[in-house]
């Protein structure tokens, strides 16, 4: 009778065995607070010429600068008598006023309080330029505010099935030619260039950095895990119509998705990017 | 896993029995269509014995089908296919707990009791796969199914009263023979029965972006778009699988 009921509770704890799980569905990662945090910002300059909108700045000049948490700085010049503003990016240090911007030169200016304050432009080789600028400093903070590498994309396109694809890092070109090659439609003037860094900053601005040097910016409002951001005029590369990204947190890693239909296309699906701090 | 969960419900069931050592006990080998097995057996008096052990069918009675094909990009059914060879083996792997019922004094029993493990039933590897199918595959509830080095598996499952992952597969039959005997040192036994699966599904494994892997079970909506028709067969033919029939030989050493 003893072995007959060692054996009963035996089996019916045996469904127990397959039941436990080893590892936690969702591990949000500990990230240390940015290196850069104290000094980053958002500068909105006036030009020598106009002292006003950047809109009517001289093409070539610069007219904003970007000082994200991760010591990454994205400096914009107007392109083109339209508006359309062109962003390069590199490395930032600081040291009292002056910042230096790797490939570009030197920024001075006060950063301890937000405003109007006097800039001085020192760039590599050239003459330096006093201007004006806003200065916006980031007012909230939040793990998400930092540079991230894309370590992976996947993408879920809506067909004859659900089909998802797993792409390392995120390379249009790459991107493309699988949605062409399976029937999808997708731009054909996709340049040859990949995602080097998402900057997500505390003044709200959502910054892809490319391998050929470029970067787009567009700015975004946090609620709660959902960035609603309003994209650029002239987009490089894919686009969505959607307007919003979700952010999750699993396995250590920070999760960003996009979904919505690709532009000029019956195409609907999603792009998660598996994020992992750049520093 | 399964396989550690396996060997650690065998190493439990052997601290079970071992304190019933004051009773015979015998160490049984067979074969039958539930694989091949090892089985310990202890009597419980003179009209009940029990029987515990491990099965595994995984790799055995393997066919290849070399016309199978697949389309070149897994998004695009209607361009270019690719031929594919499809293995299809037998992937049972599972403990067993049965009880034999002697009525009269003779060998003849009934038997009742339950297999349990995984419930991967019938295993499908295709190899050789477009190299598209590396990088994509299936999108279900958040994992992409797709293939490893070109190789992509899928499994027929079967569950019976457990879970997608655990089985529980109860079992009736009859049967000739007993494992302990009194005065033999080796005995033979045959058993015929059935065991209840339910209705049998596919699995396959998948992958969240983050890289944590799980299987996962393909929908009649996913497989009615991978293979148009789907529907229609697995009520047609998956129906006759709800109950596998089990025979199986075994031959009973005396331990003590």
């Amino acid at each position: 009778m003893k072995t007959i009921l060692k054996f009963t509770v035996l089996a019916a704890v045996l469904p127990l065995l397959s039941a436990c799980d080893i590892f936690p569905e969702n591990d949000e990662p500990v990230l240390p607070e940015p290196a850069f945090s104290a000094y980053a910002g958002h500068l909105t300059l006036a030009t020598p010429d106009t002292k006003a909108s950047t809109t009517s700045a001289p093409v070539g000049s610069v007219v904003s600068v970007e000082l994200t948490e991760s010591g990454l700085y994205f400096l914009g010049k107007m392109a083109d008598a339209k508006g359309s503003v062109q962003y390069s990016t590199g490395k930032y240090s600081v040291s009292g006023n002056e910042y230096k911007l790797a490939g570009y030169g030197s920024l001075f200016f006060d950063n301890s309080r937000a405003g109007s304050v006097p800039v001085a432009l020192a760039p590599d080789g050239g003459s330096v330029e006093e201007v004006q600028a806003t200065f916006l400093k980031p007012t909230a903070s939040n793990k998400v505010y930092r540079a991230w590498n894309i370590d992976k994309t996947r993408l879920t396109v809506k067909g004859w099935t659900t089909v998802g694809a797993d792409f390392d890092g995120c390379n249009f070109q790459e991107i493309a030619a699988f949605l062409r090659a399976n029937s999808h439609k997708a731009p054909t003037d996709v340049p040859d260039r990949s995602i080097t860094s998402l900057s997500l900053t505390g003044t709200e601005k959502m910054i892809f950095a490319y391998s050929d040097g470029f970067a787009d910016m567009t700015e975004f409002s946090l609620a709660g895990n959902v960035i609603t951001y309003t994209w650029p005029e002239r987009p490089r590369g894919f686009t969505f119509e959607s307007d919003a990204a979700v952010i999750e947190y699993a396995d250590g890693k920070c999760l960003l998705t996009i979904s919505g239909r690709i532009q000029n296309s019956s195409t609907s699906g999603s792009v998660t990017f598996v994020l992992s701090p750049l520093e | 896993m399964k396989t550690k969960r396996l060997v650690l419900l065998l190493l439990l069931i052997l601290g079970c029995m071992l304190p019933a050592r004051a009773q015979r006990m015998a160490l049984g080998a067979g074969v039958g269509t539930d694989g091949v097995s090892v089985e310990l057996a202890t009597a419980l008096g003179r009209h009940v014995q029990l029987r515990t052990g491990y099965g595994i069918a995984t790799g055995l009675v393997g066919v290849t089908v070399n016309k199978f094909s697949v389309p070149e990009h897994p998004g695009n059914p209607s361009g270019p296919s690719v031929v594919t060879p499809l293995t299809i083996k037998l992937g049972m792997n599972e403990g067993r707990l049965l009880f034999d019922f002697f009525p009269g004094s003779g060998d003849f029993h009934l038997t009742v009791g339950a297999h349990l493990g995984t419930s991967r039933f019938v295993r499908g590897i295709l190899k050789g796969m477009p190299s598209d199918y590396n990088t994509a595959g299936l999108y279900v509830d958040g994992y992409l199914v797709k293939a490893t080095n070109g190789v992509l598996e899928a499994s027929l499952c079967a569950k019976g009263l457990g879970t997608n992952t655990f089985a529980i597969k109860p079992y009736a039959g009859i049967g000739y023979g007993r494992a302990v005997r009194k005065n033999s040192r080796v005995y033979f036994s045959v058993d015929l029965g059935a065991q209840y699966q339910g209705k049998p599904f596919f699995q396959a494994r998948g992958e969240t972006v983050t890289g944590r892997k799980k299987t996962v079970p393909l929908s009649n909506d996913v497989l009615e778009n991978l293979i148009p028709g789907y529907s229609g067969y697995a009520d047609k033919y998956l129906g006759w699988l709800v109950v596998w029939p089990t025979l199986s030989a075994h031959l009973y050493v005396k331990l003590f």
